[in-house]
């Protein structure tokens, strides 16, 4: 009736504590990133209380479990009789219910606290006043297959269609299998100041992941996700898309210069500036080519100059895009979604805005 | 009775029926049965298929990301490849291999000549191969399988608002057509386990007297019955809006992506308890009866059981914390209550243990891994389950490798259990020990190597469903020691091919009860007759063989 038994305990044993020592040391020197924000800080220290609890409850039941196999093992001489016919205590479920029940109350009582810190934002009615003292920033973040793009709305300026255009940081637009170290955007954000990121999705989902911040927030078309950090270490870091948006999703890379806030808000400043001058340029270039058709109106010699002048409309019409061709509106996603077929090529649209001049 | 060999027709009444054409006569034998025993080894042969294929997939995605920046496969083959690799896993290995040992166990452990519904029974097994087909032919089509992911999460699975789909060709449809499938077939066979149970048990045998792993696969089929319709309804939304314009997912068109996702997650955690409860059962039979003692706390298994069940269905949403969308403090609240009723069965587990005279079999063996891992699996649930710490583990490999010790520690340590546990009531016929011990060694560093590395470097912020990355992120070695792991477990599941292979001929004869184990099961012969039983015990607990075998133990009302 009874089988040979088996009563080497020796190996499986010996294979248990050197597994568990190993999985253990394993788990000790895991850790997360040094966190470079000061939410990133408040989940660090969760981390910490929760990775502590972990390793004691590891520790403790992988314990009882390898000292209940060995110390109960059949011994060589058994004689064959049952064991004491237990069938259980209910004083010690009671006991192993209500400790793991306190356990879970108390990491949920910090758990709380942290997504809470997570959450937590500057009032809608103070943004303005510190954006306005430099005390505060907003970024706009578009995700689309595959590239990331980055606007500050706070440093914009009147462009010669009369929009306002804000400083942008453009990726390059990654459709054909890249290589992608070179077109890899990089956002800017300054020290120690709230800054306030807003998340659109032109086409798919896609997850906007910053590892050393330990964060990370979808953007989902329809939507617009906000969350707010303070960057608390200068620095390059790599961010990258964590949610599968298609083929090149694993090359929507991009990188995050955190400056002082002084050498940011310098600048940003000349950028805009810059804009600026361009933008006047370009409704000087304008005016002046409007007086030049007018002349050539009246001069009845229509013939070459009409093929000089869509020549450089569709100079300055490619230059036009570029400018707008991303802006994102925050405050209706049925617009930023519609723009997703738009922002594909900018070739092609400034075909059509020649084709609407013409 | 007691000298049956695996010989498929020689059950009484209807094999061999034509004895001049004994092939056809066995072809048609098993493909025209509904004898819950032979259709429960017939999902174990389609979950055994499937699993070769779904573990080749994996195999794909271990080269590939063994260093960075490798070419092995395109972007789009490794998209597939994990997105073929999560569906088959799910639902054409776990699913029907738990089917499997419900098919086989559930009649014999409540007494039972068969399932309620033998025909039923024979149609949701059919189903298997026919949905795997149909998910498998979308290798043939022009643009390849599925790239989205086993979430296939709109608009990425949907149709943009010009109409074209993100993914091209008909890999999405395909399988959408093919979970449809597959999940009406699981609700048909949990229907029948319930009928079954309910209806059929063997006078004396109160709910209360049910053996443990026919509980588990009770409560896995009602949880069942709730989540796998509304994920077929979401499933057809996402079908309608891909081919007839029904655009629910497009906010354009006043839809909502989140929606869906709430509809994949409402049956997508409630899944993972569909995938692991019965493996809990499983664990449950074979921890006692190499322990020689009852399982400590049986009543409370049970209600740890329905209590998993009932939370598992309140805490989906921790799936989608990220999205913004979502309230975290209550989601986190609910998912860290889950942990309470999953401690008390490891420590009813534990408990089992004490003061019981343990055999190392190899069914012990890996029962006791399947509580070491799953408790790995287990803590490192309790990190995301906090919210604020899954905002930075979710989507990394973090999560990869936690829900990889949750459903391989089912998966395979479980499932090894209860073949090595079970085999010999199947077949007549021993396992191979020292192949099992072998294997257990095998598997058990296997899953560590391969499993432990990928926590590291999702810690380190490596996003899952990336089929490249830099050498700059320093990813490289845990992935290379993580795709060596992949070895040693494809080395173990080949040994254990051979070893079912070889033992089903030459393995030790096993007799009727060669555990002297507890529940009906070992009541009957092995393999058991058509009809299962020719007597039943008298059943006055929940270990009526047991009290059969040990009237000392009975009369000394220590049973
Ligand atoms: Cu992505
Ligand atoms: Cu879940």
């Amino acid at each position: 009736m009874r089988r040979s038994p088996t009563n080497d305990c020796r190996i499986p044993s010996a294979l248990f504590l050197l597994l568990g020592a190993t999985v253990l040391l394993a788990g000790c020197a895991a850790g997360q990133p040094d966190s470079i924000t000061e939410e990133g800080d408040s989940v660090r220290s969760l981390y910490k209380w929760v990775f502590g609890l972990a390793v004691l409850i590891f520790l403790a039941v992988e314990g009882a479990i390898l000292f209940m196999a060995v110390k109960f093992r059949r011994r060589k001489n058994d004689d064959g009789s049952l064991p004491p016919q237990i069938h259980g205590d209910n004083r010690l479920e009671v006991v192993w219910t209500i400790t793991p029940l306190a356990i879970v109350l108390v990491l949920f009582v910090l758990a709380y606290q942290n997504i809470n810190d997570l959450q937590a934002e500057v009032p809608a009615d103070e943004i303005q006043a510190l954006v306005d003292q430099d005390k505060a920033l907003r970024v706009d973040v578009t995700g689309l297959q595959w590239v990331w793009q980055f606007a500050y709305p706070d440093f914009a300026w009147q462009n010669s269609e009369g929009d306002m255009s804000p400083v942008k940081i453009l990726g390059e637009n990654t459709n054909t299998i890249p290589e992608t170290a070179g077109s890899v955007p990089t956002l800017r954000v300054p020290l120690g100041i709230p800054v306030q990121f807003k998340l659109h999705a032109l086409d798919v989902i896609h997850s906007f992941y910053i590892p050393q911040t330990l964060y990370k927030l979808d953007a989902v078309p329809g939507r617009v996700n906000h969350f707010e950090m303070t960057f608390t270490e200068t620095g390059i870091y790599n961010g990258q898309c964590a949610e599968l948006c298609g083929t090149s999703h694993a090359d929507m890379r991009f990188r995050v210069e955190v400056m002082p806030a002084d050498d940011f808000f310098a600048w940003a400043a000349s950028e805009q500036a810059k804009g600026e001058t361009s933008a006047l340029a370009d409704i000087a270039a304008e005016e002046a080519e409007e007086a030049a058709e007018a002349e050539a109106a009246n001069d009845d010699g229509t013939g070459t100059s009409a093929n000089d002048s869509s020549e450089e409309n569709t100079e300055s019409a490619t230059e036009d895009t570029s400018g707008t061709e991303t802006e994102t509106n925050p405050a209706s996603p049925g617009e930023a979604t519609s723009n997703a077929t738009d922002t594909g090529s900018g070739v092609e649209q400034a075909d059509q805005v020649l084709s609407e001049r013409e | 009775m007691t000298t049956h060999t695996f010989t498929p027709d020689q059950s009484p009444g209807v094999g061999a029926v034509r004895v001049t054409r004994p092939y056809r006569a066995v072809f048609l034998d098993w493909i025209t049965t509904t004898d819950h025993k032979k259709i429960g080894t017939m999902y174990a042969i389609a979950a055994s298929v499937f699993f070769l294929i779904g573990g080749i997939l994996a195999g794909i995605m271990r080269i590939q990301l063994a260093i960075p920046e490798n070419d092995f496969v395109t972007r789009d083959v490794f998209n597939q490849s994990f997105t073929m690799h999560g569906t088959i896993m799910v639902f054409l290995f776990l699913m029907p291999m738990l089917a499997a040992l419900g098919n086989w166990m559930v009649p014999l452990q409540v007494g039972a000549a068969d399932m309620a519904y033998p025909k039923v029974n024979a149609l949701a097994f059919w189903m298997i191969p026919l949905g795997g087909t149909v998910l498998l032919l979308s290798y043939l089509m022009p643009n390849g399988p599925h790239a989205g992911s086993w979430v296939s999460y709109p608009p990425l699975a949907d149709v943009s608002e010009s109409g074209t789909a993100f993914l091209p060709g008909h890999g999405v449809d395909l399988w959408i057509g093919a979970i449809a499938i597959l999940g009406i077939s699981s609700t048909l066979g949990s229907i029948n386990f319930i009928v079954t149970v309910y209806k059929m048990r063997a006078p004396g045998m109160t709910m209360l007297r049910v053996p443990i792993f026919t509980w588990t696969v009770i409560v896995q089929s009602f949880l069942a019955i709730f989540s796998l319709p509304v994920v077929t309804a979401g499933l057809a939304m996402l079908w309608i809006s891909r081919n007839l314009g029904g655009r629910f997912f497009d906010p354009s068109a006043g839809g909502d992506p989140i929606l869906y996702q709430h509809i994949f997650w409402y049956f997508g955690h409630p899944e993972v308890y569909i995938l692991v409860l019965p493996v809990m059962g499983v664990v449950s039979e074979i921890i006692p009866v190499f322990s020689r003692k009852p399982l400590f706390g049986y009543k409370a298994f049970i209600f740890a059981t329905l209590s998993i069940a009932a939370l598992g269905t309140m805490v989906w949403a921790h799936h989608m914390f990220t999205t913004g969308a979502i309230q975290v403090h209550f989601f986190a609240f609910t998912s860290f209550l889950i942990s309470v009723p999953t401690g008390v069965k490891m420590f009813n587990w534990t408990a089992t243990m004490y003061k019981g005279k343990i055999e190392f079999t190899s069914a012990m063996l890996f029962a006791l891994g399947f509580l070491m891992m799953f408790l790995i699996g287990g803590i490192t649930g309790v990190f995301n389950a906090t919210g604020g710490l899954d905002f930075s583990l979710h989507d990394t490999y973090f999560v990869v490798s936690h829900f990889h010790y949750v459903l391989v520690s089912a998966a395979l340590f479980g499932l090894f259990a209860g073949f090595y546990y079970w085999f010999p009531k199947m077949s007549g016929r021993m396992l191979n020990e020292t192949v099992g011990k072998v294997q257990f060694v095998l598997l058990f560093l296997g899953v560590n190597f391969t499993f432990l590395p990928q926590m590291l470097v999702g810690l380190d912020g490596m996003p899952r469903r990336i089929p490249t990355y830099t050498e700059e992120e320093g990813w490289g070695l845990g992935n290379l020691i993580s795709s060596y792991g992949y070895i040693l477990i494809a080395l173990a599941a080949i040994l254990f091919l051979l070893n079912v292979l070889l033992s089903m001929r030459r393995g030790k004869i096993s007799g009727d009860n060669p555990w002297d184990a507890y529940a009906l099961e070992w009541a009957t012969s092995s393999p058991p007759p058509y009809y299962n039983f020719d007597r039943l015990p008298l059943i006055r607990s929940e270990r009526p063989v047991f009290d059969e075998n040990h009237p000392e133990a009975v009369a000394t009302g220590d049973h």
